[in-house]
């Protein structure tokens, strides 16, 4: 199926960012569109819960809306396995791409596409916390509640965080997505402090799993036209997939991703393997019966997460550790949520011991950190 | 009040039953007695013949008793009535007796096709009634029932398996739902053993692209249910096993390397060597038990032994494995 754009079918506003500047921008860029004032997305959110409105339902519907918590957070992590140290700014939230294996499922409250249009105070509570040292080095995304750049053709968020990041000496931002919105970034000044990420799978994996998203050919496509833009890349082969012929498949999606962009520009290929709370495992059989993720090997890892029994992953991270580096030895590549010891063995050598994960992430994109 | 030929009582005519699978030797045994206490209701159908709307159970018993004739009542009915009286002979079951989940499936089929009572109608009112809880997934799940076939109803009438399994049965194919019955009842699993079988099974079959009855029938499967050596216990634990290795191959790979190394430690019997728990981390676990201090020494000495002979260096080589 090709890649379509999110169209709402309806959007909500809260009253109290109505007036707001970037409310006004995104209405006058979707109209046409019925639009209608609201309390709180909380409250419409209970009200579509009282009339059993399904998920699929309520993603049509747009929410510019006020983030009244912080936008900057820690990166939760897990207990038991390694954390990066990474920063997420939480600008929107949900996902039209519907992934099978998408945390997101289990996780939100609210239904709705939500952008928090103050984002003025986004930037003024991350000038807070930036400003208060020169260290620690931030690393922060968009993409934990959302993919980063899904709603850029409504809301052009990335002519808002590209300039506002590019002036930073102690952050570099990574916008993570599957999607091929790139044309906004292109002619923006990002001054070498943007990651541009694309999470990538085998298209066999895609068409099952990833059905609304573009294939591996215009991801990387995409990736190209950025890397040519002079942008940093990320690439995360998060979740990888155990299937039947999970080798040749990632095999290959390596050797095109080389093959796309110079690897000089890559600040880092991260790789996970699925992983999903339990509970999320009865909705992913209800929500996706089509869908074979739920048959893999999963057993309960320390942090009680279903994940790729050891062994697996193991071999999965070792075959792609070895294949992205005989490409170019020098990528960094790390794992996301992985325990100490698989570390060790995939990598063959105590990596972490050189380099706790943080440093060898920071080193990757922080110039004068190396 | 009539007296009735039985044979003119429509035998097979269930617009009103909801009894299945009823135990009539009670009934059998208390008519032969003292008669038939309480006569049955009834409804005539074109002149001669009559439908029961309730005493089925009478009805049955009166026929192994081979009585030719039972006392009825009938209930003259225009186009109105059939629900009222159905609900009649629902509460007077209800009142006395708790429905098993066929007859329960029963009635919920009959409220949705024979009085097309609106679904959401039968989740907030008939649901509770029946001692079901509100979610309209039960109402789709037990309206299939009464089309599967006699061995799975009466399976799940006699309460020998789990309700938990029920939203499964829709999904599998009808040789796949007596198949996997009969390996229940076989082997006398309880109901947390039922599940756990079931998603292990479940999740082979789908993975493999293959059938419930092709795995059921696996040699290894049907060998261990027909061995007459063992008992239920050990065939239990030992299908069990074969599941898990369809289900977890590398796992259990690993696992049957760890119990080689373990064997070959040659460790004594108060001594247990443990894996972390599913392989993930790298701390084993050790654990030893002993009576006097002379026990003691004996397993300290026994340790100083394996570590001396360098064989502990086996476990750090279960990681390398690729
Ligand atoms: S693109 Fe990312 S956020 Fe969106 S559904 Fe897929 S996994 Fe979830």
């Amino acid at each position: 199926m090709p890649y379509r754009k999110y169209i709402p079918e309806k959007i909500i506003v809260e009253k109290r960012v109505w007036e707001l500047p970037w409310t006004q921008e995104i209405l006058s860029r979707m109209k046409g569109l019925p639009v209608r004032k609201i309390s709180t997305i909380e409250e419409e959110a209970l009200a579509c819960q009282k009339a059993v409105i399904s998920p699929e339902e309520s993603l049509k519907t747009l929410a510019l809306a006020q983030q009244s918590g912080k936008f900057l957070k820690p990166c939760p992590g897990t207990s038991n396995y390694v954390c990066c140290g990474y920063y997420f700014l939480n600008i929107a939230t949900n996902c039209d791409v519907n992934c099978t294996y998408c945390i997101l499922q289990s996780y939100l409250n609210i239904p709705f596409m939500v952008v928090y249009t103050n984002i003025e105070d986004a930037f003024r509570e991350t000038d807070g916390v930036l400003g208060a040292h020169k260290f620690p080095l931030y690393r922060i995304g968009t993409g934990e509640l959302t993919d980063s750049l899904t709603l850029e053709h409504i809301t052009h968020m990335s002519e808002k965080l590209i300039p506002y990041f590019a002036q930073k000496k102690n952050a570099i931002l990574e916008l993570k997505t599957k999607t091929t919105q790139i044309e906004n970034l292109l002619h923006l000044e990002h001054n070498r402090k943007i990651v541009v990420s694309w999470s990538l799978n085998p298209d066999e994996i895609i068409r099952t799993e990833e059905k609304n998203a573009p294939s591996l050919k215009e991801r990387l496509d995409a990736a190209r036209k950025v890397d040519a833009a002079g942008y940093r890349l990320g690439f995360h082969f998060d979740p990888m997939i155990d299937y039947p012929n999970w080798e040749s498949g990632y095999k290959d999606v390596i050797g095109r991703l080389f093959a796309a962009v110079h690897s000089g520009n890559i600040a880092w290929i991260s790789l996970g393997a699925l992983r999903y709370p339990a509970q999320m495992d009865r909705l992913i059989r209800e929500r996706h019966p089509e869908s074979k993720i739920v048959l893999g090997e999963l057993l309960p890892g320390k942090d009680g997460k279903l994940r790729y029994f050891r062994m697996l992953r193991q071999r999965m991270f070792r075959k792609m550790v070895d294949w992205i580096h005989s490409h170019d030895p020098n990528v960094t590549v790390y794992f996301c949520m992985e325990s100490p010891e698989v570390w060790k063995y995939a990598f063959r050598e105590q990596v972490l011991q050189k380099c706790p994960l943080p440093g060898m992430l920071d080193r990757s994109v922080f110039e004068w950190a190396k | 009040m009539l007296t009735i030929p039985l044979n003119q009582i429509i035998d097979q005519d269930d617009f009103y039953r909801i009894t299945f699978l009823p135990d009539l030797r009670p009934l059998v045994e208390s008519m032969k007695r003292i008669g038939q206490s309480q006569p049955i209701l009834v409804q005539p159908v074109s002149g001669v013949f009559y439908r029961i709307v309730s005493g089925f159970k009478r009805f049955w018993a009166a026929k192994e008793l081979n009585w030719s004739d039972i006392r009825a009542e009938t209930a003259e009915v225009d186009s109105e009535q059939p629900f009222s009286l159905f609900q009649k002979s629902l509460f007077e079951n209800l009142a006395i007796r708790q429905l098993n989940w066929v007859e329960k499936a029963f009635v919920l089929q009959k409220l949705v096709q024979q009085f097309q009572i609106p679904r959401e109608k039968i989740i907030s009112e008939w649901l509770p009634i029946l001692n079901i809880g509100k979610n309209q997934k039960w109402l789709v799940w037990l309206s299939k029932i009464p089309d599967y076939e006699l061995i799975v109803k009466e399976a799940i009438a006699k309460d020998e398996i789990t309700f938990d399994l029920f939203e499964f049965f829709p999904a599998l194919s009808a040789d796949d739902r007596v198949a996997l019955v009969q390996f229940y009842r076989e082997l006398k699993l309880g109901k947390n053993r039922q599940k756990e079988f079931f998603y292990l099974l479940r999740d082979v079959m789908q993975r493999d692209n293959t059938s419930m009855t092709h795995l059921l029938e696996n040699q290894d499967v049907q060998q261990i249910v027909k061995a007459e050596d063992l008992a239920l216990g050990n065939k239990v634990q030992k299908i069990r096993g074969i599941l898990r290795r369809w289900r977890y191959s590398s796992m259990n790979e690993m696992e049957k390397r760890f119990r080689e190394i373990v064997h070959s430690l040659r460790l004594p019997p108060g001594i247990q060597l443990l894996p972390p728990q599913n392989f993930e981390g790298d701390k084993f676990r050790m654990t030893f038990t002993f009576r006097t201090p002379e026990d003691f020494s004996g397993v300290v000495a026994k340790l100083q032994e394996i570590t001396a002979s360098g064989d502990l260096t086996a476990l750090t080589s279960l990681w390398e494995a690729d």
